[in-house]
């Protein structure tokens, strides 16, 4: 499965140049520390018996910054998508799902924005993933996987998805997270292991 | 492990930059997340035409029918003398009165003619658990007989003492 899923990603990635291969061409581009996969759940329709696996897609890969703004700039804005469906933004190689090997001794931060029509939400998504491309939600650990966007019926909700339940290194994650969000409520973390609970409780909150 | 970061700042700076990827179809890809959104909005209407049993929101763009409350009618008013009339409709006598006792009777009468009483029905008035056996058989009255008991006793007595009398 995790070796289908590297071809399928291997083959969306973007083969460019960049600054790092030419020290003497400026007009080439801007490498990402890491690649990233956007993926896409569509909202289930009614009638239909597609199961998670048959809604979630990975949609392209990308590594360069360029790349990034030239993508983002061609789909729709969280605000425009239907209920139930999700934006999801990886890298490369890690499957969005608790079940990934990367995923799975993590957690996520989530927050929700409950006042849907008064949030720039186009704004928020787009400040978040510039933190997250740019590393600028954690230190020198690698520790943020991803993040995720979900359009609900009552809420916007934005999550970020780390590789460990480690307090230490969790703490500086959620602060950065929350400074993106700008927001001065609580968000809260939940570990992936604690998650299939019927009520599960928040691991921390910051 | 040292990261390579870049600034929300510096990013922004390079979004002029921009390089669409060749190889995804974005149109297709929109295309089908308008079509999605387009069949919820539809459903929606659907659910709204078809009504869910909950009460009318408020949010509905008919609004309710109007229906002012009827005035309340005035008490009387006293007159230049302070008299009140009253409205209030009196019990009936005299004439009027008679013919309408008359009209009640003839009425009772025909009702009487065509009455059916009603009949209950046992089948349902009795209970469905059969009944217990030791209810229904006759038992003995044990009634308790003073002279009975006394007399008894007297003999009982008398063969005691008969049979003393045969030892001696």
């Amino acid at each position: 499965m995790s070796e289908e899923l590297a071809q399928a990603t291997k083959e969306l990635s973007l083969e460019s140049q960049t600054v790092v291969d030419s020290k003497t061409e400026f007009d080439v581009k801007h490498p990402l520390n890491s690649s990233w996969t956007l993926w896409y759940t569509k909202s289930q329709s009614k009638d239909s018996n597609e199961s998670w696996a048959d809604l979630l897609k990975p949609v392209i890969t990308f590594s360069t910054v360029e790349e990034f703004w030239g993508i983002f700039n061609s789909i729709p804005q969280p605000g425009e998508l239907p209920l139930k469906a999700d934006y999801h933004l990886f890298r490369e190689g890690i499957r969005p799902e608790w079940e990934d090997v990367q995923n799975s001794e993590g957690g996520k931060f989530t927050f929700s924005f409950n006042e849907k029509y008064n949030v720039d939400i186009n704004d928020i998504w787009l400040k978040t993933c510039l933190a997250l491309i740019g590393e600028m939600l954690q230190d020198d650990e690698n520790e943020v996987n991803g993040i995720v966007f979900s359009n609900r019926k009552m809420v916007y909700r934005v999550a970020l998805w780390t590789k460990s339940t480690n307090k230490k290194n969790l703490f500086s994650v959620g602060e950065k997270f929350k400074e993106v969000l700008k927001t001065d409520d609580l968000i809260e973390f939940f570990s992936h292991k604690g998650a299939d609970q019927r009520n599960p409780k928040p691991m921390m909150m910051i | 492990m040292v990261l390579k970061k870049y600034t929300q700042e510096e990013l922004v700076e390079l979004r002029d930059h921009a390089v669409v990827p060749s190889q995804f179809d974005f149109e297709e890809f929109t295309k089908s997340i308008e079509e999605q959104r387009a069949i919820q909005e539809e459903e929606l209407q659907h659910h709204h035409h078809e009504g869910s049993g909950r009460r009318r929101s408020s949010h509905h763009l008919t609004r309710p029918a109007f229906k002012p409350r009827k005035p309340k009618a005035l008490p009387p008013q006293p007159d230049a003398d302070g008299w009140v009339t009253l409205n209030k409709k009196n019990s009936v006598s005299g004439e009027e009165a008679t013919q309408s006792r008359d009209k009640f009777r003839e009425h009772v009468k025909e009702q009487g003619a065509s009455q059916q009483y009603a009949r209950p029905n046992n089948k349902n008035i009795g209970s469905s658990k059969p009944a217990d056996a030791r209810d229904i058989t006759d038992k003995p009255k044990t009634t308790f007989n003073a002279f009975a008991a006394l007399g008894s006793d007297d003999d009982e007595d008398d063969d005691d003492d008969e049979e003393e009398e045969d030892e001696e």
